[in-house]
Formats: C-alpha cells, structure tokens, sequence
C-alpha cells in the first residue's frame, strides 16, 4: 500500500496542528496517515510512504504526524509497517523514526 | 617533469666529467679505482632514497592534500548553508510567526544542509581519512538538534519563545562548532 505526500497531500506540508494552519501534521495524521495505516494493519502489508517532492518537513509537521501516530499505536508497530522513501533529504527518515521512537515520552 | 629531467641530465653530465677528468688525472682529480662494496652499497641506498622521496612520497602528499582539499570545500558549503539558515531564522525573532517566504527558505536551507552532510559522510568514508567517519555521525545528531529547535514547537505560526531561541542559539553553536573542528582535524590528519 502507497502513500505519495506530495501527490495526495501537499506540496507544502505545514505546520503542527489544525488550529495553526493549512496542511497540518495533524490533519494530514487523521485524514490520510492513520486510515492508511489501519488499512494496512488489517490486510497484513507494509505502508510504503515517499517523502518527495515537497518543499521540505519542518520537524512540527513530522512530530505531529508520525509521533502522533505512534502515541496512538506502539511505536515498534508503527516502525515495522511504515517503509520510507526519500530522495530528496537523506536524513529525513532516520529522523521520522526518532520521533516515532521518541513519542511515548511526550 | 622536464626540469627534473633536464636537471637530470645536466646532473650526469657533470659527474661523468669530473669522473673523465678523475680518471686522466687531471685538474688535481684522483680516482681509486678498486671497489669498496660497503660504498657502492650506500650509494645506491642514497640514489634509492633520492627517487623514493621525489617519486612516492612527495605524489602521495600530493592526492592526500588534494582529498583534504575536497573535504574541507564540502565542510565549507555546509557552514555557510548553516549560518545563512540562522539568519533567516533569527530574522523572524519578534515578529508573531515566521513569514511563507522564510518558511521555505528555512526548510530549503535544512534541506541543503542534509545533503551536505551526507556528502561530507559519504567523501569521508571513500578517502584515506576514514578514521573520521563517527564524527559524521555526531554531525548529523547535532543537524537534528539544530533542526528540532527551528523548526519544532509551533514553526512556523507562531512567534519564537525566550527558551526557543536560547536552545537555537545553543544547537546553532553546536553544530558550527563541530564542523568548524572537522575542518581543523581533517587539515590537521596524517
């Protein structure tokens, strides 16, 4: 299962929350990330997210996102569904998963 | 090349004169003609050192410099990218949030200077200075700090707090700290 940011979500990914603007981390969470996921979860296959093609991720966006996913569900189900691919930024996904890693503690 | 060879030439000319003019006995010049081993053996020790230092040595000085050189100018690339990414960032200090503008311009830098570290990690690891291949590792946890503290927290609606900015300030000087060594140690490395 495939999931494009850029082509299904936006070019400009924003800020953290609904409440502070436009393509938030929150909002692309509750409508593509999470069903996605769930969606993945129930037919037993990987969640393939490519990262390219937006003007970059600030660490707000990806917090909210993929940590906010992972306060949701455990962190090392999150990290053995999600795959990553990124070509623009070579240390975006080693930092995604930090923050996956990282979000119980927030 | 040519001056080494001319140099050369001239060299053996002059040793095979004094060597004639030895031989006739001329100008005061005597030569023993029965040979020493132990002599003709430190000769050609010396010649060898002669051609070993001009020809090994002083061309494997040269592609390490050449390498160190590369290195260094990656580095380089990545601190400016850092300090304009600062600038932009602290532009924004006082104001309610930061501008569409320099939220691209924020992450564009970011994004610049990932690469740049990639690129850093990636020469490091294929030159003959490899042996510095953690201290990329320690630049990219430092790169997230830096990123985390400008680009976490509410960026980019909202204005930066007090403590925002000293952590800014803080992973800022970290990472510029940390490249600027690397610039010295990889100059510095044998």
């Amino acid at each position: 299962m495939d999931l494009s940011i850029s082509r299904e979500f936006s070019e400009t990914p924003g800020p953290r929350s609904r409440d502070e603007g436009e393509f938030s981390g929150e909002q692309f969470l509750e409508e593509l990330l999470q069903p996605r996921f769930e969606a993945a979860v129930r037919d037993g296959c990987t969640l393939n997210i490519d990262l390219d093609g937006t003007e970059g991720y600030a660490t707000s966006f990806l917090e909210a996102a993929f940590g906010g996913l992972a306060r949701k569900y455990e962190p090392a189900q999150v990290l053995s569904v999600l795959h990553f691919k990124c070509n623009d930024e070579p240390y975006l996904i080693a930092e995604i998963e930090k923050y996956i890693r990282e979000a119980r503690g927030k | 090349m040519r001056l080494t060879a001319a140099a050369a030439s001239i060299l053996g000319l002059a040793v095979g004169l004094v060597l004639w003019a030895a031989d006739r006995g001329y100008c005061g010049i005597t030569l023993d003609k029965h040979l020493k081993p132990v002599e003709v053996a430190g000769l050609a020790v010396t010649i060898f050192i002669a051609f070993f230092l001009q020809y090994f040595l002083v061309s494997k000085a040269g592609e390490t410099r050449a390498e160190k050189d590369f290195l260094i100018e990656t580095v380089r690339g990545a601190i400016k990218d850092l300090r304009a990414c600062r600038d932009v960032v602290s532009s924004s200090y006082g104001s309610p949030g930061m501008s569409e503008p320099n939220k691209k311009a924020v992450l564009g830098y970011m994004r610049r200077i990932s690469n740049e570290l990639e690129n850093i990690e990636t020469a490091v690891e294929a030159s003959s200075l490899r042996d510095l291949t953690p201290r990329c590792e320690a630049l990219k946890l430092l790169y997230f700090s830096y990123k985390r503290s400008a680009t976490g927290g509410n960026f980019p609606s909202k204005a930066y707090s007090t403590l925002q900015i000293s952590d800014q300030a803080h992973a800022f000087r970290s990472l510029h700290q940390a490249l600027q060594s690397l610039v010295f140690e990889i100059n510095a490395h044998r």
